[in-house]
């Protein structure tokens, strides 16, 4: 049995976050040198009411605008910002989308590896004869776990979502993956207060990184640099294992979209692994780093521009939070 | 590699305006965009990589040096 990805959409947030504003908050950060270096220039972000899961129900609307929605027999939803602890946001969505009750639905808890396990659990359900129709969504809003006085956080992270349905097919889209764990970074990128081993403190005291980023255990920390070796370690091979995997070389790829983290992390990336720069989607300028979603959003507009046609062949790559990450290859 | 080369690709990596030698104190050096620079920079010419910790020892060029191994350098 085959499987593909039928369709995507994205949504984001209507506020903006522009590196003018940055420059406003933080006196002396220049938002030429972020732009430059990062690739950002603005991100959305959502509302002091609005939720990941606002997001996922904009994102999942607009994809199921021209689909029948009592196709869809399995939601999964993929977010590190949860409305509640429990139930499972895609209950929820489930009903405020009106899908069928007779299907499967649940969360799962990854980040920049998010789209990628999405599809490596749809397409096991799909040729499981468990599920023929998959809505898979992606919602983070990371902002609203970020400290106003971290700088560096809010000049990359970006809110959003995308949904994605992926079906049964004639033609083999999705092939095989590579996917990996290595729980002992996980201190690396976390937000530690606010689950059950350290709750949320009112009185957490501000913690200055040293290059002028303040934030509390209350909220994100990402430690960049180990952020930025683990990827170095990891990237180039889980590369070369799912291309292996897959039989195929870089040279047949037609397309490489990775997780879009930051322009600085992913041109080095580039380069180390040889891909070739017109072969390579780097366009962050408009979102900043939307975590699960940055992979399907790349793969929508690049779909929109032309940049990726029918019966192209493009390697997705995803990785961070965990640490996870994993690969793919799929066929438009 | 030689040490004047090395300095060098310091000056240029890390976008630095001041003139370095090997007692420079990198440390003012080494904000957010500054440590992912020479974490490339090391990892491209000496396929090492350097635990975030590690930083904050490195004071001066020759204390990285020193990390990295004088065996590297002519």
């Amino acid at each position: 049995m085959s499987v593909r990805i039928r369709n995507i959409e994205y949504y984001l947030p209507e506020k903006i976050l522009d590196n003018e504003q940055l420059e406003k908050d933080f006196p002396g950060w220049s938002a030429k040198k972020i732009e430059n270096k990062v690739g950002i220039e603005r991100r959305h972000v959502v509302g002091e009411s609005e939720t990941a899961l606002d997001l996922a129900f904009e994102a999942s609307k607009k994809v199921l605008k021209d689909y029948d929605k009592n196709k869809i027999d399995f939601l999964l939803l993929s977010t590190q910002s949860p409305e509640y602890y429990l139930p499972s946001g895609a209950c929820i969505l489930q009903d405020r989308l009106g899908l069928r009750t007779n299907i499967g639905a649940f969360d799962y808890n990854l980040a920049c590896s998010g789209f990628i396990y999405g599809l490596a659990l749809a397409k096991s359900l799909i040729e499981s004869n468990i599920a023929s129709s998959v809505l898979l969504v992606n919602a983070d809003t990371y902002t609203k776990h970020i400290h106003p006085k971290d700088k560096s956080n809010r000049t990359i992270f970006g809110d959003g979502s995308a949904a994605t349905i992926i079906e049964k097919s004639e033609s083999e889209g999705i092939l095989e993956f590579s996917l990996g764990t290595d729980g002992s970074g996980f201190k690396n990128l976390i937000v530690p207060n606010g689950g059950l081993r350290h709750r949320y403190d009112i009185n957490a005291k501000e913690i200055d990184d040293g290059s002028g980023s303040i934030r509390t255990d209350n909220n994100l920390y990402m430690n960049g640099p180990e952020i930025f070796n683990f990827t170095i370690k990891v990237v180039p091979k889980l590369v070369l294992e799912v291309l292996e995997k897959n039989k195929i070389s870089l040279e047949d790829l037609d397309y490489v979209i990775f997780h879009q983290a930051n322009k600085y992390i992913l041109e080095y990336l580039r380069k180390k692994i040889n891909i070739p720069e017109d072969r390579f989607y780097l366009d962050m300028r408009e979102t900043g780093n939307t975590i699960s979603a940055t992979i399907p959003i790349a793969i929508k507009n690049s779909l929109d521009k032309g940049v990726i046609t029918s019966g192209d062949k493009i390697l997705i790559v995803g990785f961070g939070v965990g640490y996870s990450w994993g690969a793919t290859i799929i066929k438009i | 590699m030689k040490k004047a080369e090395f300095i060098a690709k310091i000056k240029e990596d890390l976008e630095v305006e001041d003139e370095l030698t090997l007692d420079s104190r990198l440390d003012k050096f080494l904000d957010s965009l500054g440590t992912l620079a020479l974490i490339a920079l090391i990892d491209e010419n000496f396929g090492k990589s350097i635990p975030a910790e590690e930083f904050q020892k490195f004071t001066t060029i020759q204390s990285l040096i020193d990390y990295i191994g004088e065996e590297h350098f002519e």
